[in-house]
């Protein structure tokens, strides 16, 4: 695509760069300081993934408490290692899930599906599932994440690693 | 005390320590991570003077000296304290997989109270919710209690204490009364009296026609009239007579076991589906919300396939086999007690066996099903965006992936045909080895002179016939559970109270004449969060009064609440002064009608579509409709007229053309108040024009609710509100509301005129 279209007003792209965004944490809050084309404080910004499956540390949209885009930061790399650092942690909060090591029990009932399960953090995990087939969803060849009844989300992130019994266990679902 | 979840003793220990008394909370809860979105132990705590935050992380302590067990105890990370009047509000920041519990000051500085799992944001949710009722002095903390639908304790199982694992249907997996089911499911079978009768009837006849047959074919053929020391020796015909007779007998039972089974089985499918699509329909329109389409529609083919398909094949013939097993085994056991013992030694052998390959075996059909799944589902996805496909050249690239999902379904497929090839000679073999048993133990008492030849073949014979019975009953358990569900599923349906009920005693008034108040309104399609929040506003009988705002602001909510398609939570709707909950559906459906964006129209004629709230038009109030509709003259081009067919298969029309006959059906049922959900926005501006002429006309002496994103479309409008965040912005008529100059509407009218004037039309 040629740049006029990406410079066109309409549709143009804030990237956010050192040169005119600084991030810093306020009460434990991530906020900014935007120098684009008037100067603003955001007291709180919330950080998005554009494409979360794959890009985890680029293409980020920083949105303001109304959910309006300021800008996208297109690699978290482009700023200084502190920064970089808080834009990681802020991320790495937001996108938490719990990864999976090994399905310990998979008891199917009535509609639901019970799972316990061992975390890579070596936390012990229960939690149901409902209507199983639709909520165990593979990323890529590799990488699966499983969404339970409350809403959490648990990530398997390679399905080559599991041992053979888990393996068997989810092996349905797949 | 409320606690939302079990509290250790040792928090309010420590709590009494900081100052805060146990009686002096009125609301407490817990949270699984703290303010770094680490797992902890994190308690949340209102009194009425303060909201604290106690984190930390339970643990067992060291031992203390000699003599003294573990205990535990909290080692805390942070505690803080907030006046509750330095508060402004509270509330849970939903992330992905985890919240956040913040707080605003009234200073307007942001505080971050924990993090939490999912697991954690229900309790964390309800939390907010009190104690914002409480600041707000709606209720009080001395004598508050929770809500039932939030209580806690109404989210598990009374017996077990299992959480059920979905809220909204309270059935516990693990104590389920499944008879209960089946006596509540038995009776809906009775009005099926003499059709069971004849079946069970028929099935007895074929099973006892069976087990009489190896006997007469056998035993009686070679001992009684083959062998000369037998009583009917010679009497080959009589023998031959009686087989036969037999055997006609037998089909004779079969055909009518086929008949009822035909007859019977439409009738209770056709029964079955009605029941559950009764039940369906009758509910509020919040049940479908949290259901898909397809999932329901799954619900009503596949459960009455799986009731009726256990009731009518499997109940019978689980009856039939049992008796079948014990009459057999008093046979075996009667002619030969040792040959019978040794020859079914190979029974355990063989459930064991099956139970075993059944469980691999319905892993392989489910994931082969899964297979052929994913397959239709790429199939539709591509033939129903074909058009698409064409017109990127991507034919290619979708027959690929098309070869993907169907080599998947192949192999899946391949599986299950190797594995049954593989295991099912297995099993006949075992089911031959009571047979090699009972022909050699046999065979040496028949050389011995302790059983006769004829004997011998009837023997074995029988031991053949009691393999298939075990075989159902290993299948049997699987099929009772998909039954216990579907059961189950079906009465959660029947059972379910809609919502939205008429009340007793309800008002249908003569004449409505269209005034509307919406007085403090709150209203919000999950309970945490509000859609519409506080909202006031009136407009006289006959008047029009235009909606604004942003997508999502709720301008569309008022008008399903006001069509009562939803309850508010709070406040009240009036029409004509009166209650829109004391109206009657017949006072509110006839009165009201509403032109969405979304329009349907159903499989049907155009006249069809057009008289589907008023069937008893006439052809002339038909044409009418449709031409204020603007929708006559294309309808009148069409070959087939207003009986062109229209829907799946059938022709299609296009956006702007459905949208005109929908319009023609709200306008033929003539209501009192009349909503246009941005009813002309899929229309190019001269169609736009032509509708908006031919609907100032009709909307005279109707009251009107207009939602538009185009503000030109409202000019005509008697009243204008602005909706911002579910509130009440900005009210007024078009000029007053110009005459503002920071005001919202005064913006989004001098954006849409600049953006006009940019494409070069001028209003």
């Amino acid at each position: 695509m040629n740049n006029e279209l990406i410079n066109d007003p309409g549709a143009a792209i804030v990237r956010l760069l050192p040169e005119n965004a600084s991030f810093g944490f306020k009460n434990g809050f991530l906020c900014l300081s935007f120098n684009g084309e008037g100067s603003e404080e955001y007291n709180r910004v919330f950080l998005h993934r554009v494409f979360p499956f794959e890009l985890l540390w680029e293409y980020i949209s920083v949105l303001d408490a109304d959910n309006k885009e300021i800008g996208l930061i297109y690699n978290i790399s482009d700023f200084d290692d502190r920064t970089k650092e808080m834009l990681k942690k802020e991320l790495e909060r937001k996108y938490y899930s719990p990864v999976i090591r090994s399905v310990d029990s998979l008891k199917e009932r009535y509609g639901f599906s019970y799972w316990s399960a061992t975390t890579t953090e070596g936390r012990k995990i229960e939690f149901t599932i409902q209507d199983t087939f639709r909520h165990v969803t593979r990323i890529g060849e590799d990488k699966c994440i499983i969404s339970d009844v409350d809403g959490n989300r648990f990530i398997i992130e390679s399905l080559s690693a599991l041992d053979k019994k888990s393996y068997r266990r989810i092996e349905l679902y797949l | 005390m409320t606690a939302l979840c079990k509290i250790p003793s040792y928090v309010y220990t420590l709590l009494d320590k900081k100052g805060i008394e146990k009686e002096k909370i009125y609301l407490i809860t817990y949270c699984d991570m703290n303010s770094d979105h680490i797992y902890a132990d994190s308690y949340i705590i209102a009194t009425d003077e303060k909201i604290c935050v106690l984190c930390g992380t339970d643990a067992l302590s060291k031992h203390d000296g000699i003599g003294k067990g573990l205990e535990r105890y909290f080692s805390e990370q942070y505690f803080y304290e907030y006046n509750i009047c330095d508060i402004d509000s509270i509330k849970v920041e939903e992330l992905l997989s985890s919240a956040r519990l913040t707080a605003k000051t009234v200073s307007g500085d942001d505080i971050f109270f924990c993090a939490m799992t999912n697991f954690c944001r229900g309790n964390a949710n309800l939390f907010v919710k009190y104690f914002m009722r409480i600041k707000k002095g709606e209720i009080t903390s001395s004598d508050f209690s929770l809500d039932t639908e939030d209580d806690p304790k109404e989210n598990s199982c009374p017996k077990c204490g299992m959480r059920y694992p979905d809220r909204n249907r309270k059935v516990c997996p693990r104590c389920m009364e499944k008879g209960k089911l089946y006596k509540r499911f038995g009776v809906f079978f009775l009005k099926y009296k003499i059709e069971i009768v004849l079946l069970v009837l028929s099935l007895v006849l074929i099973t006892a026609s069976g087990i009489i047959t190896p006997y007469l074919s056998k035993g009686f053929f070679f001992d009684k009239i083959l062998n000369k020391n037998g009583s009917l020796y010679g009497e080959v015909l009589v023998a031959v007579g009686i087989i036969a007779a037999t055997k006609f007998l037998s089909h004779i039972a079969d055909m009518v076991n086929g008949w009822v089974t035909t007859k019977m089985s439409a009738k209770i499918v056709y029964d079955l589906k009605n029941t559950i699509f009764g039940s369906i329909e009758r509910l509020s329109l919040s049940f479908f919300n949290g259901r898909q389409t397809g999932g329901l529609m799954t619900q009503v083919n596949d459960d009455s396939n799986t009731i009726y398909g256990f009731f009518c094949d499997g109940m019978p013939f689980f009856l039939i086999n049992i008796v079948q097993v014990i009459v057999l085994c008093i046979i075996l056991f009667t002619m030969n007690p040792l040959l019978a013992a040794l020859s079914l030694i190979t029974v355990p052998v063989f459930i064991i066996v099956i139970r075993r390959t059944y469980n691999t075996q319905r892993k392989l059909h489910a994931k082969n099903w899964s297979g052929i799944r994913r397959m239709h589902a790429r199939l539709s996805d591509v033939l129903g965006g074909i058009r698409v496909v064409k017109a990127f050249s991507k034919e290619n690239d979708e027959t690929s992936r098309f070869y993907v999902a169907n080599a998947r379904a192949a192999k899946g497929n391949k599986k299950v045909q190797l594995f049954n090839n593989y295991v099912y000679p297995y099993i006949g073999y075992i089911l031959y080895c009571g047979n090699i048993i009972a022909l050699g133990v046999g065979g040496y008492l028949v050389i011995k002179g302790k059983f006769s030849y004829g004997e011998l073949l009837t023997f074995t014979a029988y031991v053949n016939m009691i393999y298939s019975p075990m075989y159902f009953f290993s299948h049997m358990v699987d099929w009772y559970a998909s039954t216990t569900n579907a059961l189950q599923r079906l009465f959660e349906i029947m059972d379910a109270e809609p919502d939205i009920t008429e009340k007793e005693g309800a008002i249908t008034p003569n004449e409505i004449y269209g005034k509307i108040q919406f007085k403090n309104v709150d209203f919000g399609y999950t309970k945490s969060k509000k859609v519409i929040d506080n909202v006031s506003f009136e407009i006289e009988a006959g008047k029009i009064l235009g909606i604004v705002g942003h997508t999502g602001a709720g301008k569309s909510t008022i008008a399903n609440l006001l069509m009562r398609l939803y309850d508010v939570q709070e406040g009240e709707i009036l029409i004509d002064g009166i209650n829109v909950k004391d109206l009657s559906f017949e006072a509110l459906y006839k009165n009201i009608a509403i032109v969405s964006q979304e329009t349907y129209l159903f499989i049907g004629s155009i006249l069809d579509n057009i008289k589907y709230a008023k069937p008893d038009a006439s052809f002339e109030e038909v044409i009418w409709a449709a031409k204020c509709a603007g929708a006559h003259d294309f309808i009148v081009k069409l070959p087939d007229g207003y009986n062109t067919k229209i829907g799946f298969g059938a022709k299609d029309l296009s956006g702007g053309e459905r949208q005109r006959v929908s319009i023609a059906r709200a306008i033929l049922l003539d209501p009192k108040i009349l909503i246009l959900d941005e009813a002309t926005a899929a229309m190019d501006t001269k169609t736009e024009k032509l509708i908006q002429n031919a609907l100032s006309g009709l909307t005279k002496g109707k009251t009107t609710i207009m939602i538009a994103h185009r503000l030109s479309t409202l000019r005509d409008a008697h009243k204008l509100i602005v909706i911002e965040n579910g509130k009440v912005a900005e009210e007024g008529s078009h000029k007053e509301l110009l005459e503002k100059e920071d005001g919202v509407y005064n913006k989004l009218y001098t954006l849409q005129l600049e953006a006009l004037k940019n494409a070069g039309i001028t209003e």
